[in-house]
């Protein structure tokens, strides 16, 4: 895809993010609801956050030239790649871990939320493997 | 693997941002390369091959022991 229409599609979603932290805030004070004003806050300074960054970006040409070498470059690529997947590594680990603490201080409940969702990461890894296995 | 790419940039009195831009890429990976930090992608390595114009294996030269 090329590269502004990426950008395009970025600023689309920042403004979403907007629209819903509004609407989370606007919520709030109808439903007196403080988890939702929190979320609000949290989508409405990401979405104004993202728009800046576009404005930033968008400036002139040459800025957007230089954005766009710093998402293709290879080696920010394989980076990013790599330190998703060591997050990914260190995420099952503490996962674990905090299974058999939760499970010694008998609090059986956690334990078993938290395996669930480690037995569901594991699944989705094996599913994308899958998919991308097809790829290659 | 012995890389040439500074060899070759010096030479060719480039810079490493000049570099950067031109095959496409940020100079922090040109200096990774120029370190022998980062292994090019077969298309960065044509990409800079083909600047220098010169072949792949006169900028990459593997070395069959390693």
């Amino acid at each position: 895809m090329e590269f502004k229409k990426r950008l395009k599609i970025r600023l689309q979603t920042a403004i979403f993010y907007v629209v819903i932290g509004i609407i989370l805030i606007l919520a709030n004070i109808v439903k007196h609801d403080e988890m939702m004003s929190t979320f609000g806050i949290l989508f409405l300074v990401m979405g104004i956050a993202r728009i800046v960054q576009y404005k930033r970006i968008t400036k002139d040409e040459e800025s957007i030239r230089r954005q766009e070498i710093i998402e293709t470059d290879e080696r920010n690529i394989a980076l990013w790649t790599n330190a998703r997947s060591q997050t990914f590594t260190v995420y099952i680990m503490l996962a674990a871990i905090s299974i058999v603490v939760f499970y010694i201080l008998k609090m059986y409940y956690i334990a078993k939320i938290i395996g669930l969702m480690l037995s569901a990461f594991i699944l989705i890894y094996w599913i994308c493997y899958y998919i991308i296995s097809k790829r290659y | 693997m012995l890389v040439r790419v500074k060899d070759y940039r010096k030479g060719y009195k480039v810079t490493q941002d000049e570099l950067a831009n031109a095959v496409g890429v940020t100079r922090q990976t040109i200096i990774s390369l120029e370190n022998g930090r980062y292994n090019a992608s077969l298309q960065l390595a044509h990409k800079l091959a083909k600047y220098f114009g010169v072949a792949i294996e006169d900028l990459f030269v593997f070395d069959e022991e390693e």
